[in-house]
């Protein structure tokens, strides 16, 4: 009798049905709980390498020196934050049509523009990588389980039906052990739900500072650019 | 440019969290099994167990057949002996009746070498004497003779007999053993409706005599011997009328149920009771 009321003896006991779908339950699980700590170690990076980027590019530094800063960083081999490599796309591509002479300066102004917002959305497509798997786990696991549930709860009906005399000792094996596998998809489908609103919303207030930067960096190339036009 | 990624690790991490909580759950799955364990309720089992009454019946009455049997072998073991010994008597009186004749004889012959004239005439009747004597023994041995034919005939009756008794101990056994099954398929449909009061107490016994159609269909249900609590019986009496037709018994051959199950007695008692 105690012997059936454990856990572990109904999944073991399972059927072939219910268990394949407890599987796939429990591979969904580990993979979101892996996309889940990845995926806050990246944002995590992403927001420490935007505050402390932000607080070198308004130091007052250079902006040339910031950019060769960024290279030698590269050279080392370690990648730059997304904010950076915002800046390094905007900055190369201002330098390079600068220096090419001939240009009105709308146009460099554009180009710059340009070319940061493609390092813009690459950065976002980056910060978003692996949410959407979050959100199909979250939303997909609980029927997942629940289809594991009725296949069992089916299973023992039938078995009940072969009894010539129901009684309670007869089913309820059977649905204890279904109602594990949705017991398993609401237990891999709420953390991948809670972690895809807060990595959502943290991405979101990521790439809005990107935006906000992408705009204060285009004003001082602007100010830069028609301010000592005799430069040119 | 290498974008950074922790993939190792946190495939590392979502293992050791799973395995983590696995284990928490299965150990605390056994610490619940265990509490349970302790806490467990005394048990309560509720079983028919009462035989029937007319199986019991059965296997006395053939009991009793088969004593009855060993008592009569044994006493005409005995009635043989008695005869072998009177028969043994009689040989003997006779032997001794001819000894005595011949002793007497030698008499006469000495008596006849002293007195032959006077012998004379009594040899004669001695002669008459001993033809009488003749013919005594003679109708006596024809007698005996006829004796033992009779015992023969007798012998050989009672063998018979005794064949005929064990073809019907043979049949009766038979009978018994369908009757014995049907009963554990009554006992099994009726246990399955039984729900013991609360009230039951170990040492109640109902007996319920129970009427039936030869289609398994019940027709009465009578409290023969009741135990004392009302609930108890009428427990009793509901689980039967519950089942309210035995399908399982109507394949029975029709002797059987006339001798056996027209009307039968059940008895209920409550077993593995602890309190």
């Amino acid at each position: 009798m105690n012997e059936s009321l454990n856990v572990w003896g109904l999944i073991l006991e399972a059927t072939l049905p219910v268990q394949l779908v407890m599987l796939i339950l429990l591979a969904a699980s580990v993979t979101s709980w892996v996309m889940i700590i990845q995926r806050w170690l990246v944002l995590s990076a992403a927001e420490n390498g935007l505050f402390s980027f932000e607080k070198r590019f308004w130091s007052g530094m250079d902006l040339s020196q910031l950019f060769r800063e960024g290279s030698n960083q590269q050279k080392d081999n370690k990648p730059t934050g997304g904010m950076e490599n915002i800046f390094r796309a905007g900055f190369k591509e201002f330098m390079r049509l600068r220096q090419q002479g001939g240009i009105d300066s709308d146009a460099v102004m554009g180009g710059a523009q340009r070319a940061m917002r493609v390092a813009y959305s690459r950065e976002e497509e980056k910060l978003e990588k692996n949410l959407t798997f979050l959100a199909t786990v979250g939303s997909v696991t609980p029927y997942i389980g629940l289809f594991g549930t009725v296949i069992g709860i089916m299973n023992s009906f039938i078995s009940l039906a072969s009894q010539s005399q129901a009684s309670l000792q007869v089913v309820a094996p059977g649905i204890a052990e279904a109602l594990i596998a949705t017991a398993m998809g609401l237990f891999a489908a709420i953390p991948a739900v809670v972690a895809y609103n807060r990595y959502s919303s943290r991405v979101e207030s990521i790439t809005n500072n990107y935006l906000t930067f992408t705009e204060e960096f285009a004003s001082i190339l602007h100010r830069q650019l028609y301010s000592n036009p005799g430069k040119q | 440019m290498t974008a950074f990624n922790g993939y190792p690790i946190s495939f590392l991490f979502a293992v050791l969290l799973h395995g983590s909580v696995l284990a928490s759950l299965f150990y605390f799955q056994r610490a619940n099994t265990e509490v349970l364990d302790v806490i467990r309720p005394p048990s309560v089992k509720a079983n028919l167990v009462g035989e029937n009454p007319q199986v019991k019946q059965a296997l006395v009455q053939q009991q009793q057949q088969q004593r009855r049997v060993e008592e009569q072998r044994a006493a005409q073991r005995r009635e043989e002996e008695q005869r072998q010994a009177e028969a043994r008597q009689q040989e003997q009186q006779r032997q001794e009746a001819e000894r005595r004749a011949e002793t007497e004889r030698n008499a006469l012959r000495e008596r006849q070498n002293q007195e032959r004239q006077q012998a004379e005439q009594r040899q004669a009747e001695e002669q008459k004497q001993r033809e009488d004597q003749q013919r005594q023994q003679r109708e006596e041995e024809q007698r005996r003779q006829a004796e033992l034919a009779q015992q023969e005939r007798q012998r050989q009756e009672q063998a018979l007999q005794a064949q005929r008794d064990a073809e019907e101990s043979q049949l009766a056994a038979a009978e018994a053993e369908g009757v014995m099954s049907y009963t554990s398929v009554i006992h099994d449909l009726v246990q399955r409706q039984w729900s013991r009061p609360p009230s039951a107490r170990n040492g109640m016994v109902v007996v319920l005599r129970i009427s039936m159609m030869p289609t398994g269909d019940i027709t009465d249900v009578q409290v023969v011997q009741s135990s004392g609590d009302f609930a108890f019986d009428r427990a009793a009496e509901t689980a039967v009328r519950r089942v309210n037709r035995f399908t399982e018994l109507q394949g029975m051959p029709y002797a059987l149920f006339e001798r056996n199950f027209r009307s039968f007695l059940l008895t209920f008692r409550p077993e593995d009771l602890l309190n």
